[in-house]
């Protein structure tokens, strides 16, 4: 122990500030390149202060719709700024995991992603037959040069854990070659499983809050999740009562129950 | 100074049927009436088994057991002709089709390649892609550097000659045999049997006394290869749209076989595009099939659309091995042929609208050809882009749209409204269970925000679009969350029964 002290102190004397402890936070600059998530408390304990860019980043949710996608809005909004071309391959079967409706498709929403702040004009959406399609279109997508960023939902490739590891350390290589946001959005189950990512993050919900626990980044772990306020504020405490909802029904009723107004008035 | 070169391309059926497919085996063209078909040509497999032009099919095939024999289509060598003519647009304004070959003045298109070394391999290099075997000459009149074109390809040095040959001059005529001038065989044996077997031997012969025994014409044409006279050739005027067709000697069951022949017709696209200085946005290739069972089976159709005009052969070849990994041939395919109906104007824009910047590595592929690599192997249905459309129902508020790059930027509509919309929707709402006036989804909801109340689309009903997706809409949407703390967007039908139905995700 004394002399692990000892090496220590000479290494200190010796490589200065090159020298870099794994129970500290590396330096910014050793990072590489980073994007602001737009989200201080998040910004604040990722390393290089945002998003890695050129790197694999892992996103591990089981419910969609907690807020998994208002987490990475901002960035992807920043990219639109400087008119980077974007991908996203979509869920295969987008499944929500409701028990009683095990698949419910959805689809990236086109105003909602305007308002947001997305370039549409430069965003390919994919959406896969295949988990090995999905993979297959990432990990084009990872050649291109130029490209903003990509965000796939990833369920399982291969079906063994040994395989996915496989597939997702390609797509880190091929992030590594370029600067895009490389997010791959995966079920939560995968947690335990060795990831070749350098940032994983665990997505749940906290009342109306979103829970982020970073299982994986450079340096000294994160022990506590961070809590991150996606919502308007005005939603936190809001509720309404769908008795209170006016029950106003259309001028004319009959006009709804026939659905041909002309003949309606006709008659 | 005018300078025509002349390619000739010595046993174009066997060239046309040996350029198909790779490592063919014993081949051999045949010609003549039925029942009396005689071998007009034959590979080297086919020779080293004893086969030899004039042969009769019979004997032939009695010497080589695996021999193909394929009989002779004039009308294909000619449209494989106008298509290499097509080609070699790219190096001349001025190409002239021949019975076998092509002419191309190039003394006035030397300087745009460099020098006529370097116009000289691109042109051999070309054939060569394009998997053709050619003999050249370059002379000062049309005439002649057919004359000696020929002969080159007499001597047999057409396999291998990648050197520029040196000019043809006029004078060394003399001494080529009096059959590279392509007269008819009986003025031939005339003039053999008059003891003048060279050129040279007739341009020693009084001119009066020649044109009286043997025609004007021909002593123009004598006048024509020496240069004395003036020779104007009709020239290839280029077709408006491209149309390529390659025969398969052999029967292709494989798509991935597909990628020989059509890696040609490709390299004569390129070199027709480059020509016309244009670039394509759609290739048609369409493989035919031989009739089962007496029915005739429709050509598969292999349709590749890009996103901006293109015409490099490598980059084109790259997105049909794409897109070939989805199409199944119903049956062995006959002939597999090339048409694009539209030609673009082509700017060379191969690399990115962005600079490159300094982070980014030289490597990788731009993101245009990734557009088009995703979309020729995935297909439009499932590689495409969105947009907001100006619409109250929040379902028909977006379009999903073919990918086009390269377009003005769309313009976004201003949004309509400033209330909450969710990031994922469903496209067909989903109902959802409900208690009383509670709606459930794995346990009862709790209402956030709303009701947002949306009630339109009342034109569409009577209007000629009045269908299945032309529906009014009278629903109060909310805002809701769920026990797992999953963001919904949900909305409650106004109309009885007045059900519940999850329509988006606040992801």
């Amino acid at each position: 122990m004394r002399a692990a002290t000892e090496l220590l102190s000479l290494l200190h004397t010796a490589g200065g500030a090159s020298l870099w402890r794994g129970d500290e936070r590396p330096a910014d600059e050793a990072c590489g390149p980073t994007l602001a998530s737009g989200f201080a408390e998040l910004d604040r304990e990722l390393p290089g202060g945002g998003w890695p860019q050129g790197q694999l980043i892992e996103l591990l949710t089981d419910n969609a719709g907690i807020g998994e996608l208002s987490l990475l809005a901002p960035a992807l909004a920043q990219l639109a700024q400087t008119r980077r071309c974007s991908v996203w391959v979509l869920p295969v079967d987008a499944s929500r995991t409701v028990s009683h409706a095990p698949e419910v498709q959805t689809i990236p929403y086109a105003p909602a992603l305007a308002t947001a702040g997305l370039d549409l004009a430069r965003t390919i959406f994919v959406k896969p037959s295949t988990p090995r399609e999905g993979l297959w279109a990432v990990e084009q997508s990872l050649r291109a040069r130029h490209l903003g960023a990509v965000v796939g939902w990833l369920p399982s490739a291969s079906g063994t854990g040994d395989g996915d590891f496989r597939a997702l350390r390609r797509l880190h290589l091929l992030a590594q070659r370029h600067r895009a946001l490389a997010f791959v959005l995966r079920p939560a189950r995968h947690a335990q499983a060795p990831s070749p990512a350098v940032l994983r993050l665990l997505l749940a919900s906290a009342g109306t809050q979103l829970q982020v626990t970073l299982l994986k980044r450079r340096g000294r772990p994160l022990l506590e999740p961070v809590t991150l306020a996606l919502r308007p504020a005005h939603w936190e405490s809001a509720r309404v009562d769908a008795d209170t909802a006016p029950r106003m029904l259309p001028a004319s009723s009959t006009l709804l129950d026939t659905q041909r107004p002309m003949d309606a008035l006709l008659a | 100074m005018a300078l025509w070169l002349a390619i000739v391309l010595p046993a174009l059926p066997l060239q046309l049927a040996e350029r198909a497919l790779p490592g063919m085996g014993q081949l051999a063209i045949v010609e003549g009436p039925p029942l009396r078909l005689v071998v007009l040509h034959c590979n080297a497999p086919a020779q080293a088994a004893g086969v030899a032009p004039g042969m009769k099919v019979a004997a032939a095939q009695a010497l080589a057991r695996e021999l193909i024999a394929l009989e002779r289509n004039v009308e294909r060598e000619q449209a494989a002709l106008a298509e290499l003519a097509g080609w070699a647009y790219q190096f001349s304004s001025h190409v002239v089709l021949q019975p076998d070959g092509l002419l191309l003045e190039t003394g006035g298109s030397e300087r745009l390649f460099g020098d006529r070394a370097r116009l000289h391999r691109a042109v051999t290099t070309g054939l060569g892609t394009l998997g053709y075997r050619a003999a050249f000459a370059y002379a000062e009149a049309p005439r002649c550097a057919r004359v000696f074109a020929l002969a080159e390809a007499g001597q047999g040095r057409h396999v291998a000659s990648p050197g520029l040959p040196p000019l043809a001059e006029a004078d060394s005529l003399q001494r080529l045999p009096i059959e590279l001038l392509e007269w008819d065989a009986v003025t031939n044996e005339t003039l053999r049997a008059l003891g003048l077997s060279a050129i040279g031997d007739l341009l020693r012969l009084p001119r009066d006394a020649f044109a009286r025994r043997f025609g004007t014409g021909r002593l123009d044409d004598l006048d024509r290869a020496l240069g004395v006279r003036s020779d104007p050739q009709p020239l290839y005027v280029p077709p408006a749209h491209f149309s390529a067709r390659i025969e398969l000697p052999a029967d292709i069951s494989e798509t991935a076989q597909l990628m020989f022949p059509a890696r040609r017709l490709l390299a004569s696209l390129e070199g027709f595009l480059r020509g016309r200085n244009a670039g394509a946005t759609e290739l048609v290739f369409s493989a035919t099939h031989s009739a089962r069972r007496g029915t005739a089976l429709a050509p598969t159709a292999i349709t590749l659309a890009l996103a901006a005009p293109e015409r490099d052969a490598q980059r084109l070849a790259a997105l049909l091995g794409e897109r070939l990994a989805r199409v199944q041939l119903p049956a062995p395919a006959l002939t597999l042929a090339l048409t694009v109906e539209r030609l673009h104007a082509f700017s060379a824009l191969n690399a990115s609208l962005l600079p490159p910047s300094a982070h980014d590595g030289d490597v990788g592929v731009d993101w245009l050809q990734l557009a088009e690599t995703l979309h020729a192997r995935l297909g439009s249905e499932r590689v495409f882009q969105l947009q907001a459309v100006d619409d109250h129902r929040p379902e028909r508020a977006w379009c999903a749209l073919p990918i086009a790059v390269g377009d003005a930027p769309r313009t976004v509509p201003p949004s309509a409204t400033s209330a909450p919309r969710p990031l994922l929707l469903l496209p067909t709402p989903q109902p959802l269970p409900a208690h009383g006036e509670q709606p459930l989804d794995r346990g009862p909801l709790t209402l956030v925000t709303g009701p947002e109340r949306i009630e339109c689309g009342w034109w569409d009903l009577a209007g000629p679009a009045a269908g299945s997706r032309a529906r009014a809409v009278h629903r109060d949407y909310f805002v809701a969350r769920n026990a797992h703390g999953q963001w919904l967007w949900i909305y409650r039908e106004l109309a009885a029964p007045r059900g519940w139905f999850l329509h988006g995700l606040f992801a």
